[in-house]
């Protein structure tokens, strides 16, 4: 059977930044919204990547102290969800769907046509920092497939010019 | 005639293979079938933390359920009919163990776990014997140190998170989670931070499998050589049970032993490295005097007579004795007895020895054994070093003629620059003191003496003997005792048992351990709070 | 057959200024909130009784007696959570209703709240969704400030809130208890249970969480009645519903029909039938991945209703249907639905978080031309250590349809294992295209 070594680790990009007082105020906004602080774990890990464009350690330290749990418990939790980033990516991370029926309508050939035309291969960021790929499950869009998740937009109904021209806008 | 006395409002009744069980309402089934003298097979349960419920192996058959349920999650109910084997049950255990086998590594020949290990127990016990699981197995970290004393490795893992739950929960540390999900999860801690609380030893003792091991204690023996003997921790005044894992006539491990009433199931990591710490010097095996500037070997009778003779010369309130606090209760009794039938107005000091303060767990600032029972016997406590630092400047000064050192190693200079006083260090290890001595006298080290220590709380334990004792050494208790009969007082005692029964028609604290049967059997295996 | 008079869930989706709230108050949005009020809370529930709403979330739960086991009484804040985490394969109703008419989402979501005597909403929307997310966000603030969200909504003395809140990327954090330790700031791990939530939920306060679409349904249950809610569809399975047409389809969509609308309707007539009519159909997915694949045969004559595909062995579910020409090898289709599940499983018990990873290697193996005549026997019997053995059911969604596959299409298995390569692609199995 063919496919890359079977082997799990989180790697967490080493950081020693701290987040800027902007970010650490909306994380207090985020609190002071919930019953319990604790809730606003996950909205805390967006402002942090937001800001410094993924879930750095240093971030992590910071955001630990403000909800009150250990830093162990926040790096769990950024680690079991796939949106939060543990390393640097590209500017513009492209999320292609792969599932039943993305995949029924040619995602395969759409992620070979990606990995030709960026020069990577799923899970690689393109050597000037501009476009990371990645392979997802089910978005939601199954009626519009295939298609993929750049940064907030949905882009449907693709076809290989058209992700072509999708990335050509994108700096 | 069937039991017609009315039940407490709160208990319930259940069948558990045909046996009826009475428990308090908020048992759990596992629970109540371990009241039930059967034993559920179980990774992820552990008495000490709360329920997990994840690790799937402890299924069993309850009667109108449609499904297997877990025993450790499932509250026992008025009336329920339990069975904890049957086919249904088996084929459940069968399939769970099937699920950990496969990812498993073959590490058995190298894993420090083997023959204490719940893996291997359960599939010996449960599993189908086979391997059917021929896909490429999921690589993780082998060997990765989590912490000073701890080794991680994750393909042995079975993420039952009982080692999270205890950094969660006991120590309130955290140090530890789950990271990525489903068939990639594996435990670590925060990238550069360790799992260093001072009770992270325990995580090993609580891992079912051998993914959490100890590095003082890997590859140093099988487990099956290894003859636990029940003991108590000396390494401060809480007096945690333990087990003294012995081979070879040495200690290989430290393990707490479950005592409700004293550690629960848990003990620190520097009682448990104890037997790692580094020795002052050699240990001792014989008796030393020094003549002429030398220290030599001698006969213990000659030594003991030596001694006989200095303390019978000194003049009254001329003998200082210092005993460590410990020592045990056994000891203790004859250096008061030492003192109030062989000599007068000797000077007696039990030193203080605090570091660091109590916390909220286990360890205590008091890192002695038994001054509680020191002060139980009514032996003088110092506070501070106060007492202990006068009678060694009265002692430079001359005013002290024989200094009798039992088990408390000095830091620093005892001796004037004249050479007063006459110093017996009874010791077990050579340096410091026992290097400057005049006479040498080797005692009974951790492990190989056996007495009753009292902790903080007051409550008495038997430490007991793992080893065989080194050379001539002695325990204090028959020390004084062979020293007495050389000073003309007939004592004899056959064991530190008969000493202890002493003290309990004698001195009215230790009252309760005077039972028919003797005190070994009051202080039984958990020991007496008095 | 099976299609509505009119449209009642996606009335209004089409309208460009639907989402803002003048719009959509124009079309009546809104005005059923006075109208709950002042009914109360416990005839509301009675009402959504009577009307025989079933979740829409996939559970299929009558969601009247969901609400009926909160307390009456309060001692600590309930809560209603809006399950928007919508993640099951082949789903994509809940997305087009939060997107194009928020504020009928909303004002499901606060009957909702009003009939529980829930103090707070909390949404738990995924972290992909961000359009759906934005016009959510909108539409509570425009409700919030007509009144219809906060203290003492509309003079009626209740006081409560509505907190949107961001998933992160996981599908298991759709399931309900895991959505609350999700809310939590945890992991996705769902649950023990009992208890269960109504009992101890979100802080250990009673909760219910519903689904998007269902809530989406009480508006129009309190403007027309539990009688005419019921009159759509068949006893038990009552009401409007969205279905999701995806795969080799001609219009894929969302399609509001009856619920209960047969089979041919839904995919010849709203859906246009095969996209390649020179193909033929091989395969159906009616209810999302977790339901058991179904044959074209089993599909004859099938009403798309709880009750019926239940007793075809299958699941209406989340109402993803999916459609497979042959054109598919069907050991790939079993490969890709079974890649998902080993993805999305949490990790928390051991049958899921080795099995699920387990059956998808097996059937990868097998595509590639790696299976051996042990494997299908092997497969179904990992599966059945599975099923009825974890927390949750995610177990059971992985095992069934694997289960489904190798049962319905052996002979693509057997193929496959004979052949050592897939009979239907011209290249080597395993390569793309």
């Amino acid at each position: 059977m063919s496919g890359p070594l079977l082997r799990v680790g989180v790697r967490f990009a080493p950081s020693a930044r701290d987040l800027s007082p902007e970010a650490l105020g909306k994380i207090d906004e985020a609190i002071a919204r919930y019953p319990e602080k604790r809730s606003a774990l996950l909205p805390a890990l967006w402002i942090a990547q937001q800001e410094q464009g993924y879930c750095a350690p240093r971030a992590q330290e910071q955001i630990a102290q403000k909800i009150g749990v250990s830093p162990a418990f926040v790096a769990s939790v950024v680690s079991f969800y796939t949106m939060y980033h543990t390393q640097p990516v590209g500017r513009h991370v492209i999320d292609v769907c792969t599932t039943v029926s993305c995949w029924l309508r040619g995602s395969d050939a759409l992620v070979g046509h990606l990995e030709k035309t960026l020069g990577i291969r799923v899970g690689e960021t393109t050597a000037d920092g501009r476009f990371t790929l990645r392979t997802v499950e089910c978005l939601g869009s199954c009626g519009t497939a295939p298609m993929c998740q750049i940064g907030d937009d949905y882009h449907e109904d693709l076809t290989h010019d058209r992700i072509d021209a999708v990335l050509e806008g994108l700096r | 005639m069937p039991d017609e006395t009315p039940k407490p409002a709160d208990t319930i009744s259940l069948t558990i293979d045909g046996v009826t069980v009475s428990v308090p309402k908020g048992t759990t089934v596992l629970q109540a079938a371990e009241k039930a003298g059967l034993d559920v097979p179980r990774y992820c349960y552990h008495p000490g933390l709360t329920i997990a419920g994840n690790c799937r192996i402890c299924l069993v058959d309850v009667e109108k359920m449609p499904k297997l349920a877990t025993s450790c999650t499932t509250l026992a109910a008025e009336g329920m009919v339990v069975r904890t084997g049957g086919e249904k049950v088996e084929d459940g255990r069968r399939a769970v163990m099937e699920f950990l086998l496969a990812n498993h590594p073959l590490d058995c020949p190298i894993c420090d776990q083997a023959g204490e290990c719940r893996l291997q127990e359960y599939s010996f016990q449960h599993g189908s014997g086979g391997q059917r699981f021929v896909e490429e197995r999921i690589k993780g970290f082998k060997q990765k140190p989590v912490g000073t004393h701890i080794v991680l490795d994750t393909e042995r893992c079975i993420v039952c998170t009982r080692c999270i739950r205890f950094c969660d929960e006991v120590t309130g540390t955290g140090e530890l989670g789950v990271f990525q999900r489903g068939a990639f999860s594996y435990i670590d801690t925060f990238p550069g931070r360790g799992l260093d609380n001072p009770y992270s030893g325990n995580t090993v003792d609580i891992c079912p499998v051998g993914a959490l091991t100890l590095k003082e204690f890997r590859f140093k023996k099988r487990v099956w050589w290894i003859k636990d003997v029940p003991s108590v921790c000396g390494s401060c005044a809480r007096g945690c049970s333990v087990n003294l894992g012995t081979a070879d006539n040495t200690i290989y491990r430290l393990t707490p032993r479950e005592n409700p009433r004293v550690n629960k199931w848990w003990m620190c990591d520097e009682g448990r490295l104890s037997i790692h710490a580094p020795a002052p010097g050699a240990r001792l095996g014989h008796a030393m005097a020094r003549d002429n500037g030398e220290q030599a070997v001698i006969d213990h009778p000659v030594a003991l007579e030596r001694l006989a003779a200095r303390l019978k010369a000194a003049r009254p309130g001329g003998v200082g004795i210092i005993a460590s606090a410990s020592l045990t209760l056994e000891d203790l009794w004859m250096v008061r007895r030492l003192a109030a039938e062989c000599l007068k107005d000797a000077r007696v000091v039990v030193p203080e020895v605090r570091r660091g303060e109590d916390d909220a767990i286990l360890i205590r600032a008091d890192k002695t054994a038994n001054r509680k029972g020191a002060e139980m016997l009514g032996l003088p406590l110092d506070t501070g070093d106060a007492s202990l630092a006068a009678l060694l400047e009265d002692a430079r000064a001359g005013s002290i003629e024989v200094l009798l050192v039992l088990g408390h190693p000095i830091d620093g200079p005892v001796k004037s620059p004249g050479g007063a006083p006459f110093v017996c260090a009874a010791l077990t290890h050579a340096g410091g003191l026992a290097d400057a001595a005049d006479l040498v006298i080797p005692t009974a080290a951790y492990g190989e003496f056996e007495g009753t220590w009292v902790n903080f709380a007051g409550h008495a334990q038997r430490v007991r003997r793992g080893l065989v004792p080194t050379g001539i050494a002695l325990d204090v208790w028959l020390l004084i005792a062979e020293l007495m009969r050389s000073m003309g007082v007939p004592v004899r005692f056959a064991s530190s048992a008969d000493v202890l029964s002493e003290i309990a028609s004698k001195c009215e604290a230790f009252r309760p351990l005077a039972i028919y049967g003797g005190p070994v059997k009051a202080l039984g295996a958990q020991g007496v709070t008095l | 057959m099976g299609a509505l008079k009119e449209k009642v869930l996606t009335l209004n989706v089409s309208h460009a200024d639907q989402p803002a709230i003048d719009a959509a108050m124009k079309r009546g949005v809104w005005s059923r909130l006075p109208k709950a009020l002042s009914m109360g809370p416990d005839a509301l529930i009675e009402e959504i009784k009577k009307s025989g709403l079933r979740g829409r979330g996939g559970a299929g739960f009558p969601a009247g007696v969901k609400w009926s086991f909160m307390p009456k009484q309060p001692v600590k804040p309930s809560y209603l959570v809006v399950n928007a985490d919508e993640s099951e394969p082949g789903t994509f109703k809940d997305r087009l209703l939060m997107e194009r008419d928020p504020h009928l989402c909303l004002e499901g979501f606060l009957l909702g709240a009003w009939a529980i005597r829930a103090s707070a909403v909390f949404i738990y929307i995924r972290g992909e969704f961000v359009a759906g997310w934005k016009a959510l966000d909108r539409a509570i603030a425009e409700a919030r400030s007509k009144g219809f969200i906060g203290k003492n909504v509309l003079k009626s003395g209740w006081d409560v809130d509505v907190i949107l809140h961001r998933g992160a990327g996981a599908y298991i954090c759709g399931e309900e208890t895991a959505l609350m330790e999700s809310l939590e700031g945890k992991r996705g791990y769902p649950r023990l249970k009992p208890p269960f939530p109504a009992a101890h939920g979100v802080y250990g306060n009673p909760t219910t969480i519903n689904n998007v679409e269902t809530l989406a349904c009480v508006p129009h249950i309190v403007e027309r009645g539990a009688e005419w809610f019921a009159s759509i569809g068949r006893e038990k399975n009552t009401g409007p519903k969205l279905y999701c047409l995806s795969g080799h389809v001609k219009r894929p969509g969302v399609y509001e029909a009856e619920l209960g609308v047969p089979f041919e309707t839904l995919f010849e007539e709203m859906g246009g039938g095969l996209l390649d009519p020179s193909r033929r159909l091989q395969a159906v997915i009616p209810g999302g991945s977790s339901a058991a694949v179904m044959t074209p045969a089993e599909c004859a004559g099938l009403t798309m209703d709880f009750d019926s595909l239940a007793a075809k062995g299958s699941l209406l579910g989340s109402a993803g249907v999916m459609i497979m020409d042959d054109s598919v090898c069907m050991v790939r289709a079993c490969e890709r639905v079974l890649k998902f599940y080993a993805h999305e499983s949490c990790g928390q018990c051991t049958p899921c978080r080795i099995g699920a990873d387990w059956i998808h290697r097996i059937v990868a193996r097998i595509e590639a031309g790696g299976g051996t005549p042990e494997d299908p026997g092997t497969l179904m019997s990992v599966c059945d250590g599975m099923v009825g053995k974890t927390i949750c059911v995610f177990a059971d969604a992985a095992a069934i349809p694997a289960k489904s596959f190798v049962t319905k299409f052996r002979d693509a298995f057997d193929e496959h294992i004979m052949r050592r390569a897939c009979p239907l692609l011209l290249a080597p199995a395993g390569a793309r295209g």
